[in-house]
């Protein structure tokens, strides 16, 4: 696992051993209480993703009390943590039935399913071990799409206590959106809608009753609030060095990162152990040790790489966070 | 970390999805391979931890054969696990510059032979001084830049300055040369050998120019899993920086030496016509710039997308698995992929033989 020369608390955001992946405490707080603001002005409500972060110590901090995670062992970390409903993104496995329970003893769960047959067999298997357990059925909208197609929806609501829909693989959301959620509300079951980019405030015209993101904490302000700070250990070229932050410590799953408050510098490409950090000649001086913040493409992804979370505030280290469901991908 | 972990013996049906497994008899036939290629040779496997990260599987290719006892590793950190694996020659690739780090570094050398990459003159006289701070000595190679675009000195000038600088200062012992090289796609027999032969003659130039000036050059690291069969050919290079070999990658299939030994085993969720929906996503497969893993054996299905911890496949004709069915991905980028996961699941035939810990996952430092 991740071995950073670790540094106290009060120490410089420039201090940390690189490449370290950090937050910035107060632009995440914005963030996340002017979100959830506005999706209560919607009359919605909001399950943050915390599958993007992994972190169950981050949803103390970010007040998230009730979360939806993407794999049940992610729902047994989050358990210790939070006291509200985990829901489940995917159907358990028998195998799974004993963890379920567990966690069912200490919050409600809820286990979105991709149809009525699992449903009807995740009820089976914990009819009259548990009240804890409810079930959602995930709709879907498109042939790419993982759910129960909009159309072969019967009617039959037995044991089905909401529809969710995703926006995933969906080029225009609030068109997409727009056109299924008023057709699922017709059920007078609550439609949840689960967004995988920054949903953007304006999509919450749309009729739907609980939103499920995760991104808003980080992208929901106008700067920056994620980045991995990286340092430079070859300058073998004019206009080139290489840092020491490459695809196993940032993804690049999205695309290469941006070098946070620059717009003369670049990451041309990167290696599986080095980023290529570029710039026209005579607009930057660059030198050995010299530190950049990378804000990456994928944060969700990025989270993932690392098994320490730094918490600064005014460029101050101020807490140290793990990432308890990194890996945890059964 | 994943909270569930499988016991030797287990049959593969039960494990979990998704899992990273290990073939284990490919594997060993990957490092019979590099023990027969390099038996009676000058020139040895220095196998390299940043494809591997467990000291426990690179101590099985030196076990096996073919090395020079030690290993290549990427980064401090991932050092650090192999020295506590208990091996004891490790070569670090990439330029250090934190003065924390070459602390670690310096105090490694106490207890292991370490050897370290440079190309500029101001990090060497770092390394030096802070080695000298320790009371230990730091082996040093003259990174090399021979195709890449990447680190590494330009000319053979530059070579000479920096070798000659290693051997003015204490704490510092010049070593020799070092480089890394790749062939862009499918890369035939013939292909390997030419290309793998023009870039490594560019190593060879700088270490003969540093000879030229009164230097003596014991070490030229050079090749990779490409290479494997070229660089031993090659007079004057010691060894080899292999490490895809090991595990290999589709990408790198046309090394038909070597076997796939690295799966993924995952469970089919859901199928709708053609499509089939997989539990196993970008954060446990890794998909860098767009790079997506093959299904094995069903080279006609295609990963339309994959999500954080899921993905979509499309078959030519009707989905051919049902919901639960198990699949195996092979990746095509290997060590992404293993640097995601904590464990591998060793695998013989259809039982686990051992649950081997990925302890350097994630030593980025």
């Amino acid at each position: 696992m991740e071995r950073p020369v670790f540094k106290p608390l009060g120490s410089s955001l420039y201090d940390l051993d690189t490449p370290s992946l950090f937050v910035i405490r107060d632009r995440i707080l914005t963030n996340t209480k002017a979100y959830r603001s506005q999706v209560c002005e919607m009359g919605k409500r909001l399950t943050p993703n915390a599958s993007i972060h992994r972190t169950p110590s981050l949803c103390r901090l970010l007040n998230q009390n009730e979360v939806y995670v993407n794999t049940v062992s992610e729902a047994l970390e989050f358990s210790n943590v939070i006291s509200g409903r985990i829901t489940i993104g995917r159907a358990f496995q028998p195998s799974q039935l004993a963890t379920i329970l567990a966690i069912s003893r200490i919050v409600p769960i809820r286990v979105v399913a991709s149809s009525e047959n699992q449903i009807c067999e995740m009820e089976s298997l914990v009819h009259g071990k548990t009240e804890n357990v409810s079930f959602v059925l995930r709709v879907s909208g498109l042939p790419e799409q993982r759910g129960t197609p909009l159309k072969d929806l019967n009617g039959k609501q037995e044991f089905i206590s909401g529809y969710l829909v995703s926006d995933i693989g969906v080029e225009d959301s609030i068109t997409f959106l727009s056109d299924i959620c008023p057709q699922l509300s017709l059920s007078g079951l609550p439609v949840i809608v689960e967004s995988t980019e920054y949903l953007k405030p304006d999509a919450l015209d749309v009729d739907f009753d609980e939103l499920v993101e995760g991104l808003h904490p980080f992208k929901g302000g106008p700067d920056f609030s994620v980045g991995v700070i990286a340092a430079v250990v070859s300058t073998p070229e004019s206009g080139k060095a290489f840092l020491d932050c490459g695809q196993k410590a940032i993804s690049t799953d999205g695309g290469v990162p941006t070098v946070a408050d620059s717009k003369s510098l670049a990451i041309e490409r990167m290696s599986a152990e080095h980023g290529y950090l570029v710039w026209k000649p005579g607009e930057a001086s660059i030198g050995l040790g010299d530190t950049f913040i990378l804000e990456p493409a994928s944060i969700s992804d990025t989270f993932n790489l690392y098994d320490y979370l730094n918490i600064v505030e005014g460029e101050i280290l101020v807490g140290l966070l793990d990432i308890q469901c990194r890996g945890s991908y059964s | 970390m994943n909270n569930i972990r499988p016991n030797i013996g287990d049959p593969l049906i039960e494990l979990s999805t998704p899992s990273l497994l290990i073939d284990v008899p490919a594997m060993d036939h990957n490092f019979e391979v590099i023990a027969q290629t390099y038996a009676g040779k000058i020139c040895k496997m220095r196998q390299h931890a940043k494809n591997i990260k467990s000291p426990i599987i690179m101590q099985r290719q030196i076990d096996a054969g073919g090395t020079l006892n030690g290993v290549c590793a990427a980064k401090v950190a991932e050092a650090e696990v192999m020295v506590e694996g208990g091996i004891r020659d490790i070569l670090v690739t990439s330029e250090v510059s934190s003065q924390s780090k070459l602390r670690r570094l310096a105090s490694l050398a106490k207890i292991a032979d370490i050897k370290l990459c440079v190309d500029n003159p101001k990090n060497l006289e770092q390394v030096s001084q802070i080695a000298v701070d320790a009371g230990s000595e730091i082996g040093i190679l003259i990174e090399v830049d021979t195709s890449m675009g990447r680190a590494g000195v330009r000319s053979p000038e530059d070579g000479v300055l920096l070798a000659k600088k290693a051997t003015e200062l204490k704490g510092v012992r010049f070593m020799g040369v070092m480089s890394h090289q790749t062939v862009e796609g499918w890369a035939d027999r013939e292909t390997r050998f030419t290309e793998g032969r023009r870039y490594i003659e560019i190593c060879l130039e700088v270490k003969k120019a540093i000879e030229d000036a009164g230097i003596p050059v014991e070490m030229v690291s050079s090749g990779e899993t490409f290479t494997f069969d070229v660089a031993p050919e090659i007079e004057g290079v010691t060894e080899v920086e292999g490490g895809t070999y090991a595990l290999m990658s589709v990408t790198n299939g046309y090394m038909e030496d070597f076997e796939i030994a690295a799966k993924v085993m995952a469970t089919v969720l859901d199928v709708r016509d053609e499509y089939g929906f997989i539990d196993a996503g970008l954060q446990c497969l890794g998909g860098p710039m767009g790079v997506k893993p093959s299904v094995e054996g069903h080279p006609d299905m295609e990963f339309v997308r994959m999500d954080a911890s899921e993905s979509c496949l499309r078959s030519s004709g009707p989905f051919p698995f049902e919901p639960g069915d198990r699949l195996f991905l092979l990746s095509a980028q290997q060590d992404i992929l293993v640097n995601r996961w904590d464990s591998f699941v060793a695998v013989n035939g259809n039982t686990v033989e051992a649950v081997w810990d990925i302890p350097a996952r994630g030593c980025h430092h």
